[in-house]
Order: C-alpha cells, then sequence, then structure tokens
C-alpha cells in the first residue's frame, strides 16, 4: 500500500515537473512577443496596447522617408517613393506581397518636379508636379494616359500654386483637395510690394478644391481663407507649416507655429473646430521667425525647428476610433530626436500620452487596418543595406 | 647606395615636402578622405566638388549636383557627394565607380563644417586657395565657371 502511495506521488511530481516546463516554455514565447502598453506599465486611459510583431524589411532599392498606406479594391499596400535619385515608386501589396515599381525617370529627367502621388489604382497614379500645378495620369508602366494643367484656374484666384499635404491630396476617389500657396512670382502678383504680398498671403485662400477630377469640365473652388490669422501675423514668415490631413470625412490643419489642430469642413472649407494639444513634455509651438529676422540670419529657420517642439502628423486609428497626435520634441544631443503620441478621442478629448523607442524609431508612423508601421531609423538599419532596403517595425493593436 | 647618401636623400626629401605647407583645412580634408573612404591622393586633383542637400537653398543644391553631374568624367576633380540622394539627385554620380567619386550618403563630411551649403574647393600646392559655396545669387555664375 505505501508503495502504491509512493508511485502516485512519484507519478504527481513528474506531472507537475511537466506542467511547470510546459508553462515556462508559454511564459518565454509570450515574452518574446513583447507588448508595448503606450502607458509604462499602467492601464492605459486609451485602452490601447501596442504588440511588437517584427521590423518588415522591403526591398524598395532605395530608402525613403515617402511612405503611404494606400487602400486598392479593398486591399492594402505600403508604397515607399523617392522623386529624387531613384525616381521609383515601390508599392507592395501587404496581404500577398506583390510588388511592382513604377518608374518616373523619365518625367523627373524631363524636368518635371514631384510634389506628391495618389495611387487609387495600380494603372490610376496621380503624380502632382510643383511648381508648374500640373497632375498627370500613370499606368503601371510610367506611361502618361491624361493630365491637367491647372494654371489658368490658379492664376483666375489670384496667382496660386499647388501643394501637397501629408495625406497627400485626394479627399475621396473623384474629390481632390490641394493646399495652395501665393506666388510672388505670378505676372498677377509680381508687381505688388512685399508687405501687399504678404498681406494677400495672409488674408488669401489656403485649399483649392475640385470636385470632379476625371471629367472634362472640372469643378473648381477655392477656400479656407484668412487661416494664418488664427495664430500669427503679417510680420512672420509663412513659409514653414501648413500642413493639410485628410481623415474620418474631415480635413485637419497643423503648423509648426501653432500648439492647435484646426478641423476644416471639407464642403464649405471653413473653420469648425480648434483643439489644442497638451503635451506632458512642454509646448507643441515655436515661435515663428520674422521675416526680418530670416533676412538677417538665414539659418534662423532651422535652428527654431531644432530647438522647439511641434506638431508633426495625425493618424486616425478606426478600431480605437481615436486620433493619434504625433509631437515632435526638440533636438537632443547625442540621440535621435524624441518624440511622442498624444492620443485623443472621437470628441477630441485628450486620453493618454505615451512614447516609443525614438532612438530606433522615426515618428513617421504609418496606420494600417491590424495596427501601425514605425520607420525604423536609418543609423539602426545594417550598414550595407542602408540606402537600399527600408525597415519599418511593425505593430498590431491588442 | 650607402646609408650616407640615403640620408641626404631623406634629408633634401624631408626639406621639399616641408616646404609645402600644408594649412589645416586641408589636412582635415586630406584626413576626412583618407580616413572615411582610403582615397590617399588629394594632391592629385585641382579642385574638390562637394554636393549636399544642407544649406539654405535646396533648389540650388540640386541644380549644382546637376551641374556637376555633367562634368564627373573629369579626372582632375574630386566629387564628394555627401547626401542620401532622398532630398537631391545623385544619380550622376552613382553610375561612376571611378577613384575621383567618394559618396558620402551618411553626411560624415558635414561634421568637418568645412562648407555649410553645396561648394566648390580650390586646391593648390596642398593647400585650400578658395571655397566657393552654392547659393541662389551665384547659381548662375557658377554654371558659366569654367575650371
Amino acid at each position: 500500500m505505501v508503495r502504491f502511495f509512493q508511485y502516485i506521488l512519484m507519478f504527481l511530481n513528474k506531472i507537475m515537473r511537466l506542467t511547470f516546463t510546459i508553462s515556462c516554455f508559454f511564459l518565454f514565447l509570450a515574452c518574446n512577443k513583447h507588448k508595448q502598453n503606450v502607458n509604462n506599465g499602467d492601464t492605459p486611459k486609451s485602452g490601447v496596447s501596442l504588440n511588437f510583431v517584427e521590423n518588415r524589411e522591403f526591398e524598395s532599392g532605395f530608402s525613403s522617408q515617402n511612405i503611404q498606406i494606400e487602400v486598392i479594391d479593398k486591399e492594402e499596400y505600403i508604397c515607399f517613393s523617392d522623386f529624387f535619385t531613384s525616381k521609383k515608386i515601390h508599392i507592395y501589396n501587404l496581404k500577398t506581397e506583390e510588388e511592382i515599381w513604377v518608374d518616373l525617370k523619365t518625367m523627373i529627367d524631363f524636368g518635371f518636379k514631384i510634389a506628391g502621388i495618389e495611387i487609387l489604382s495600380l494603372d490610376t497614379i496621380l503624380v502632382l508636379t510643383q511648381y508648374r500645378n500640373q497632375l498627370f495620369f500613370l499606368n503601371r508602366d510610367g506611361v502618361i494616359w491624361k493630365y491637367i494643367d491647372f494654371n489658368p484656374q490658379l492664376e483666375e484666384i489670384g496667382g496660386y500654386e499647388l501643394w501637397s499635404g501629408k495625406t497627400p491630396f485626394m479627399f475621396n476617389d473623384t474629390t481632390a483637395i490641394f493646399p495652395i500657396s501665393l506666388v510672388a512670382e505670378s505676372e498677377i502678383n509680381k508687381t505688388l510690394s512685399e508687405d501687399d504680398f504678404y498681406k494677400k498671403y495672409y488674408s488669401g485662400p489656403n485649399l483649392f478644391k475640385v470636385d470632379n477630377i476625371f471629367d472634362e469640365d472640372l469643378n473648381c473652388n477655392a477656400g479656407l481663407y484668412d487661416l494664418y490669422n488664427n495664430f500669427t501675423d503679417k510680420y512672420f514668415l509663412a513659409i514653414e507649416g501648413k500642413y493639410f490631413t485628410y481623415l474620418n470625412d474631415f480635413i485637419y490643419f497643423f503648423s509648426n507655429y501653432s500648439d492647435t489642430i484646426y478641423q476644416v469642413d471639407p464642403v464649405s472649407l471653413k473653420l469648425v473646430r480648434k483643439v489644442k494639444i497638451n503635451s506632458t513634455f512642454g509646448k507643441a509651438y515655436m515661435k515663428p521667425v520674422t521675416r526680418k529676422l530670416q533676412k538677417e540670419n538665414n539659418t534662423a529657420l532651422n535652428s527654431n525647428f531644432k530647438e522647439n517642439m511641434s506638431i508633426n502628423s495625425i493618424v486616425y486609428i478606426t478600431e480605437k476610433e481615436q486620433y493619434w497626435v504625433v509631437v515632435r520634441h526638440a533636438e537632443k544631443e547625442g540621440s535621435n530626436r524624441p518624440w511622442s503620441v498624444v492620443v485623443l478621442d472621437s470628441a477630441f478629448n485628450e486620453l493618454d500620452e505615451f512614447t516609443l523607442d525614438h532612438d530606433n524609431l522615426n515618428l513617421n508612423i504609418r496606420s494600417y487596418s491590424d495596427g501601425l508601421f514605425i520607420p525604423v531609423n536609418r543609423d539602426k538599419i545594417q550598414k550595407d543595406l542602408r540606402f537600399k532596403v527600408n525597415v519599418l517595425a511593425q505593430y498590431e493593436y491588442e | 647606395m650607402s646609408m650616407s647618401k640615403l640620408n641626404i636623400i631623406i634629408i633634401i626629401i624631408s626639406f621639399v615636402g616641408c616646404n609645402v605647407k600644408k594649412d589645416t583645412m586641408y589636412s582635415l580634408l586630406e584626413n576626412f578622405i583618407l580616413k572615411e573612404y582610403n582615397v590617399d591622393n588629394l594632391n592629385d586633383y585641382d579642385n574638390v566638388v562637394v554636393v549636399t542637400d544642407e544649406g539654405s537653398c535646396i533648389e540650388c543644391n540640386r541644380a549644382f549636383s546637376k551641374l556637376m553631374g555633367s562634368v564627373v568624367n573629369r579626372p582632375d576633380i574630386l566629387f564628394i557627394i555627401s547626401t542620401s540622394g532622398s532630398k537631391i539627385d545623385i544619380s550622376y554620380y552613382l553610375e561612376f565607380t571611378t577613384e575621383n567619386v567618394i559618396v558620402d550618403r551618411e553626411s560624415k563630411f558635414s561634421d568637418l563644417g568645412l562648407v555649410k551649403s553645396s561648394a566648390i574647393i580650390y586646391l593648390e600646392k596642398s593647400k585650400i586657395v578658395d571655397i566657393i559655396e552654392v547659393n541662389l545669387d551665384n547659381l548662375a555664375e557658377i554654371a558659366e565657371l569654367e575650371f
């Protein structure tokens, strides 16, 4: 009988050891898939935790900070563009891993400078040219099959040029909304005095909308007048910080010179809401450089940019119905530039602020359906691959 | 050759060598290309063309890069291409693997503080005799330069 109990005890002992080993194994697996709790340990108010999946290496043949997530026929693509040296767009299907390269060499070598691209389908790639105000429609082989010259309309509204926003310029499949800037060299403006030019600059429109980009007769209008008077005055330089992002059926504007996000109605092109961003790391705002100071010291803009905090971008997290505002901090010697993310709920109430490993990760975060892609800083990528591949840390929401 | 003759030759070479004084900036440049890129013949060049995306006029740097790209086959010019190539086109230089082209994509050259934008550095007898930095005012003149 005693021997029987000894057998039972030995058996139980073995079971316990086995259970312990299996538990350790699963614990090890769980730890290896490290979790990034966005509130440094405590349960975050935003309810968001990020799981690091892996560092994804995209073999573009070039490295680029020009990264877009595009949805084509309900499939998500990540796109990398280099408009200068490689002159290519690398389009990669995140699900099927199919990839294509669109060659822009002919266009660029012909003298066109590219301000931004939109990929509506693999054969409808919209290329906006800088200074010339022309929009080209390309297929995947880089062949131009349509183009629009907006110069007549832009001259008519007062001598403006088109720019690319952060998202960059297609509001939906048929409506394009371009940020615009007044052009000093334009026929209509070149006789203006400097003061009159800037007066017009500050009071004039900031957006140019085209409702039917594929039609022959274009329906265009300009809007969002007087924007700068919300946060600066005519003595300051206006050339820095004019960022537009299209999210969740609205237009959002922010500037290095303001700690506020401005929500704009896409129909009326009028300001409808202001949301002040409060970072725990300081004021997300840089005092504008005056025109006079910039004339005296042409490095003033650069120093201002390096020494101050500012809002860098906004992404919308559909799954959580949250806005994540990326705030760029002042430069720190000996490390890559720090940044943090201020989390707002759908009513723009501030929920959280969190940081990620800024020394390894670049602030150009991109949101996709399951999580985020965050570029790995170039100096952390293997030396011989640094200018050939794009390495992005992939995170998924928990 | 006897030891005494050898000593005399060494003394003469040293004397001639000492007479060609190197200035500090030249030494900085020479040490940089030797240390970072193992290039030890700066004396063979009359000019150094630096292409960078730094400075207050990015369009000037772009135009300068394109302009200089057309003379990349000149053996008397050393090209230091100090930019990643993501803001300006450096494809002209990447196609050339000749020894007069140094591609410094990490932009280490800027740490030297020799130039604040793209520039032409004129060399003469182990000295930097002039540096012309590219800006909006002199870009047209540079395009006309014959050097």
